[in-house]
């Protein structure tokens, strides 16, 4: 089912577009090493 | 006056740089009139190499000369060709280096030929600001390529100031760069709030700074090095970072595909611990250990304040020690703020399981504990302050209270035996259900710890550290000042003893992930459900005494201590049965023995561990006023979406539970269709329900999702 056409499908009239409403969304491409190391600095090998 | 800040690679590209945070909002507070300029060379450099390899050099070929290889030099090597005019300076001692200790260097290998245009860029755009001053922040690996920089810029534009500063330049470190650098005009030396302000202030009245403590200037052709100061820099005179420009930076890069960008917090300067017993083998403090820490309410006030700001709810705090004030005002404002926070902490191992407990209350997911080893008499002579049953109980209650746990097992100190090992390395294969060390590491030598500076220790030979070789054309006599790291010969350890460690830290980690050692409560009985590797599978029943004295041995007793106890809890036990008993348990590898001390090793609650790299994951988070949503859902990408808008997220609120969509009003109905178009909410039979379930308890590792 396509979810975005069922709620057009279903919407009333009267629906609204609201000044500033929108969802922020950034793809992170899974690149090796940059997304789940851990967060810590490393300081030392040693540590 | 104008003034440019400067952070050069390799500062790590998901977070904001703490220095130039401080030192802008400082300026800003100082010096109304001056205006500052940010300019993150890293985030640069990741673009450029993306841009001009045509993708073939990424943000993680970026992490891996820049911070995997940050202790042979890579990511200072590949900016050295430009220091020194000659694309291939230092290329056959590299070579050397990475074939005697089989380092991979093709990565910056091809990194290399880059980094002259990269230069060029750089200066070229920050020269197009025509800024009066341009002032370097240089931690680690960021030495060369903010020379490289520097020596660009001065030779572009004479007239301009060029002032470094940061960890580098700390003590001798940051005298023999000035002196073998005539392009850097200041180093300061030491914490800047006092100093960086003091030093504008003579640069715009024209007057020589030899009052400013610690600052490295040019009289003439003389080099002049002021003393340093003993004074540190008040907590309430630490500014608040400002992150504006670094997120403004962000958001233009196509590095932010790459990352997930955290916030950096600083709560606390120097080491408690160290003012008292300084760790043998430690340095990273420099010169200034006394220990200052901002009071808990102002530090929540600034987490609340750049979280609000940047939507971000994950927090690095850069602190070498946690403040015990910490655990009473700062740790409960983040518990009862309600935000699902995950805070990145370094702490000491002796913590108790309730400050554990509250460390995990509050967000703090991932802890560096500092255990370094899991003898007690190594311990003592690193001075460490803690005992080897109390680092097993940690590592106990990380799995207990899913705190990530970093850590690494050292050996090399003087003084150390076999002996010393071979109780603890017999004993690590029960262990393989808590988290295992990053490896056994040799320690290494490095400035200002007491290793390097009383030759009593141990270690009376020293020579910079061999990597610097293939970074520096300097003699060796300039090396010994500037640099941190330093070759030694080996202490402590060697041959078979060093082998059987590292073999059997090796199997640990292999063995982890499959591994559990549960605790049950079966009525008054106590289970035990042993599934480690390399263990029989096996149940193991306990009833009576014998349930009671496991759990009294989580907190790590002697057996004397155990049998009173006991008895006081009403359960008298024949000394000689008691002894016999924990030898059986030892036996199991229930037990952890450190010396006359036993500790329990079964945890509680199935802990969540997924393997790094586990897709098909879809969570929210919860700030003040926004919602955040990981979408790992698609194999390959993780899509983060943020839920700002009131209307947005109270519908986002109210389709927690399936709602039909005709009561919806029109606002309620444009937020539906928004979330249903990012797969957020599902709409069926004239329902709608929001997907992604709040996560409220993070796995082990917790960056694995």
């Amino acid at each position: 089912m396509d979810d975005a056409q069922d709620v057009q499908d279903a919407q009333p009239q009267g629906a609204v577009t609201v000044v500033g409403m929108e969802i922020r969304k950034t793809v992170v491409r899974e690149d090796r090493g940059t997304t789940r190391r851990p967060a810590i600095l490393e300081k030392r090998p040693t540590c | 006056m104008r003034l440019h800040l400067v952070t050069m690679p390799w500062q790590p590209l998901d977070l904001p740089s703490l220095q130039l945070g401080l030192l802008n909002r400082l300026v800003r507070r100082t010096r109304p009139g001056t205006e500052v300029t940010e300019f993150h060379g890293s985030l640069r450099w990741a673009e450029f190499l993306l841009e001009h390899s045509a993708g073939a050099l990424r943000p993680g070929d970026y992490v891996e000369v820049g911070s995997d290889a940050i202790f042979h030099g890579l990511g200072d090597w590949v900016f050295s060709g430009v220091l020194y005019d000659d694309p291939g300076w230092g290329l056959d001692r590299l070579r050397a280096y990475a074939a005697d200790r089989d380092v991979p260097v093709a990565t910056a290998l091809a990194m290399r030929p880059h980094a002259a245009a990269f230069t060029a860029a750089c200066a070229a755009e920050i020269l197009a600001a025509e800024p009066d001053v341009v002032g370097f922040t240089t931690t680690f690996m960021q030495n060369v390529s903010s020379l490289a920089l520097a020596r660009e810029l001065k030779s572009r534009r004479p007239g301009l100031t060029v002032v470094l500063g940061g960890s580098n330049c700390d003590g001798p470190m940051g005298h023999a760069l000035h002196r073998n650098h005539p392009f850097v005009d200041h180093v300061v030396r030491g914490e800047a709030e006092y100093a960086f302000p003091a030093l504008l202030r003579h640069l715009e009245a024209g007057t020589a700074p030899v009052d400013v403590p610690g600052l490295c200037w040019w009289d003439g052709p003389v080099p002049r090095a002021n003393t340093e100061t003993r004074r540190t820099v008040a907590p309430a005179d630490i500014p608040s970072p400002d992150y504006d420009q670094w997120q403004e930076a962000l958001d233009a890069s196509p590095v932010r595909e790459f990352v997930h960008p955290k916030l950096v917090v600083e709560g606390a300067r120097g080491c408690w611990w160290g003012e008292k017993h300084h760790c043998t083998f430690c340095g990273l403090n420099g010169s200034a250990m006394a220990f200052r820490a901002k009071p808990g309410e102002r530090l929540w006030a600034e987490v609340d304040r750049l979280v609000r700001r940047h939507r971000l709810l994950d927090v690095v705090t850069v602190d070498n020690i946690l403040d015990m004030a910490h655990f009473r005002d700062f740790l409960p404002r983040a518990a009862a703020s309600g935000w699902d926070l995950r805070l990145h902490y370094e702490v000491k191992s002796n913590l108790t399981p309730d400050q554990l407990r509250l460390l995990a209350d509050s967000g703090t997911v991932h802890i560096q504990p500092g255990i370094e080893s899991l003898g007690s008499r190594v311990l003592d002579l690193m001075d460490k302050g803690v005992t080897a049953a109390r680092n097993v109980r940690t590592l106990r209650e990380c799995e207990n209270h899913a705190l990530t746990c970093s850590w690494n097992l050292l050996y090399g100190f003087p003084g150390e035996t076999a002996e010393d090992y071979a109780p603890v390395v017999g004993q690590l294969a029960a262990l393989v259900h808590l988290q295992p060390p990053s490896g056994a590491h040799r320690i290494q030598l490095e400035r200002f710890s007491p290793h390097f500076t009383d030759l009593e220790l141990g270690f009376r030979k020293r020579r910079p550290a061999r990597m610097y070789s293939h970074v520096y054309d300097l003699p060796e006599s300039e090396l010994a000042d500037l640099v941190y790291l330093f070759d030694t010969d080996d202490a402590g350890i060697g041959g078979a003893a060093e082998q059987r460690l590292g073999e059997a830290v090796a199997a640990w980690r292999a063995g982890h992930a499959q591994s559990r050692l549960l605790f049950e409560e079966d009525g008054a009985d106590l289970l035990v459900h042993d599934r480690r590797h390399g263990w029989p599978a096996a149940t193991h029943r306990f009833t009576g005494w014998r349930a009671a004295a496991l759990r009294r041995l989580e907190d790590g007793r002697t057996v004397a201590a155990l049998h009173r106890l006991l008895a006081a809890d009403g359960h008298p036990v024949p000394a000689d049965s008691l002894a016999e008993w924990v030898r059986h348990a030892l036996a199991l590898g229930l037990l952890f023995r450190d010396g006359g001390t036993y500790v329990a090793l079964p945890t509680w609650g199935e802990p969540d561990r997924l393997p790094d790299g586990a897709d098909g994951v879809l969570y929210h988070r919860r700030g003040p006023g926004f919602v955040t949503v990981m979408d790992r859902r698609e194999p390959g990408t993780a899509v983060r979406l943020t839920l700002d808008h009131p209307a947005l997220v109270a519908a986002f609120d109210l389709l927690a539970e399936p709602t039909p969509l005709d009561t919806l009003d029109p606002v309620q109905r444009e937020a539906v269709r928004l979330l249903t178009a990012e797969r957020l909410v599902r709409v069926e039979a004239g329902r709608a329900v929001a997907l992604p379930p709040r996560i409220r308890r993070w796995p082990v590792p917790c960056t694995a999702i």
